[in-house]
């Protein structure tokens, strides 16, 4: 297996907490990417990177435009864009129409973000009410990439990773705990 | 999204073919997006491969159009962005109206979400002294953005905006016209003209003292962003402003403006 280079974690109602769990988690120098898709209202504009930054050791910010994908960050999709992940390893946004209610759309990231980094990403597709990011789960497998869902028993929102369990196939499900854990050791599961 | 997959040479062979069956060129777009489009349009014309999809341009020109009116991505919502509306309002506006003649440009405009935010801002100044021109990229879009209404879809996107703009107490301020044929109630007395033009083939020379450029680089790749950005600063008169969207940024253009607040894209073009 190739390396994983790349962590995208998709989550909706239910998975803040989670989320601020594994960024409290990863170390300083952890050396990958971290790209999160958290589904948010669109006029929240201030506080919630704030709020995350808190948590993390890492540096975390919503990406501009074009801008470079660069390894030991944290990076959260904007409100009210979607965030695609280019060949070039750059973000685009767009405000294309919403996607299963959600712009920004787990699924628009995690599918582009699959053709992009194939073999070298991990998609995490946590607790929520929708079935956002199932569809793209499932690319990420298609392409090459490990896909992890939260075990709906663990989550407070079980719909999203048992549409994402449903439609991707993945095998990998793992509770909160875990996940962390899945994450932190990252290329010695692979 | 799954089931097609569609790669690099697929995405090139798709666009290739749509500059040689139409006027527009979309290779210089973000790969992303130009992917998507291509997946999601295939999948509601039910083609299943690419060949299929290229023999049905070859054979059908509304095909065609229908594709391409399929890539111009309307602005998403009326008043996105309510703070920096209240920006406009507040800071912006009531300065540049002191000018006896003020003209505005919004470039690639399809859906008409900023003009009529715009018509409805300056409507309150009740200045006459203005001149909007809108470019659109499809002959389509004079009439539509001339007669859009709104539906109640519509106003369910924009209402958390309204709720957040200073000074407009409620929908119905903002609205006129029955249910699913609602107007925008501005009180704008300036022209609007409308232009069909690609902003990539226009020569601008210093007309504009405001661009309102939001959410449109972002569909540009960055050798294309390239080209666009120094059209649109030539087309600002120096003092004049340029709105971005919020995370589109100015590159190489970055030292011909100022940027004047922290938190919005609003730029004035700097004089020296």
């Amino acid at each position: 297996m190739s390396e994983i280079k790349y962590i995208v974690i998709g989550g909706s109602a239910g998975s803040f907490q989670i989320v601020t769990k594994i960024l409290e988690a990863l170390p300083k120098n952890f050396p990958h990417t971290l790209i999160l898709v958290l589904h948010r209202l669109k006029h929240i504009k201030e506080g919630f990177t704030d709020a995350l930054t808190i948590k993390s050791q890492l540096p975390v910010q919503e990406p501009f435009d074009k801008e470079k994908i660069l390894s030991g960050r944290v990076y959260i999709a904007p409100a009210n864009y979607h965030l695609y992940v280019e060949p070039d390893k750059t973000f685009a946004l767009s405000t294309e129409d919403v996607v299963n209610h959600s712009r920004p759309s787990i699924d628009v990231t995690l599918s582009s973000a699959a053709y992009s980094f194939n073999n070298n990403m991990l998609g995490i597709v946590l607790s929520g009410a929708n079935s956002d990011g199932a569809v793209g789960l499932k690319d990420v497998i298609d392409f090459g990439g490990i896909a992890v869902a939260q075990d709906p028993k663990d989550a407070i929102v079980a719909t999203m990773p048992e549409a994402a369990i449903k439609i991707s196939g993945t095998k990998n499900i793992l509770s909160s705990q875990n996940i962390i854990k899945y994450i932190l050791n990252i290329n010695s599961n692979v | 999204m799954s089931e097609l997959k569609i790669f690099v040479p697929d995405v090139n062979q798709v666009y290739s073919e749509i500059k040689s069956l139409s006027d527009f060129d979309f290779i210089d777009y973000a790969f992303s997006f130009k992917r998507r489009r291509i997946i999601l349009f295939m999948k509601t014309q039910k083609v299943f491969n690419v060949d299929d999809l290229i023999y049905r341009f070859n054979q059908s020109d509304k095909f065609v159009s229908d594709f391409v009116r399929f890539l111009f991505v309307p602005q998403t919502e009326l008043f996105r962005d309510a703070e920096l509306w209240n920006y406009l309002n507040e800071k912006i506006f009531p300065k540049l109206l002191l000018k006896k003649d003020v003209n505005i440009h919004i470039p690639c405009c399809t859906g008409g979400e900023e003009v009529y935010s715009l018509m409805f801002f300056l409507g309150l100044f009740q200045s006459s002294g203005v001149t909007i021109t809108v470019s659109y990229p499809l002959s389509e879009n004079e009439n539509f953005i001339k007669n859009r209404k709104f539906n109640q879809q519509d106003l369910k996107k924009c209402v958390k905006n309204i709720e957040l703009l200073n000074n407009v107490l409620n929908p119905e301020d903002v609205f006129i016209g029955q249910t699913n044929q609602m107007r925008i109630n501005h009180f704008y007395r300036g022209n609007v003209n409308f232009k069909k033009e690609k902003i990539m083939n226009q020569q601008y020379i210093s007309e504009f003292d405001l661009v309102l450029f939001r959410n449109r680089l972002i569909y540009f790749n960055e050798d294309l962003q390239s080209t666009v950005l120094p059209k649109i600063n030539a087309s600002i008169k120096k003092g004049g402003y340029l709105i971005l969207g919020e995370k589109e940024i100015l590159g190489q253009m970055s030292g011909k403006f100022k940027k004047i607040t922290s938190k919005l894209s609003v730029y004035k073009k700097r004089i020296f």
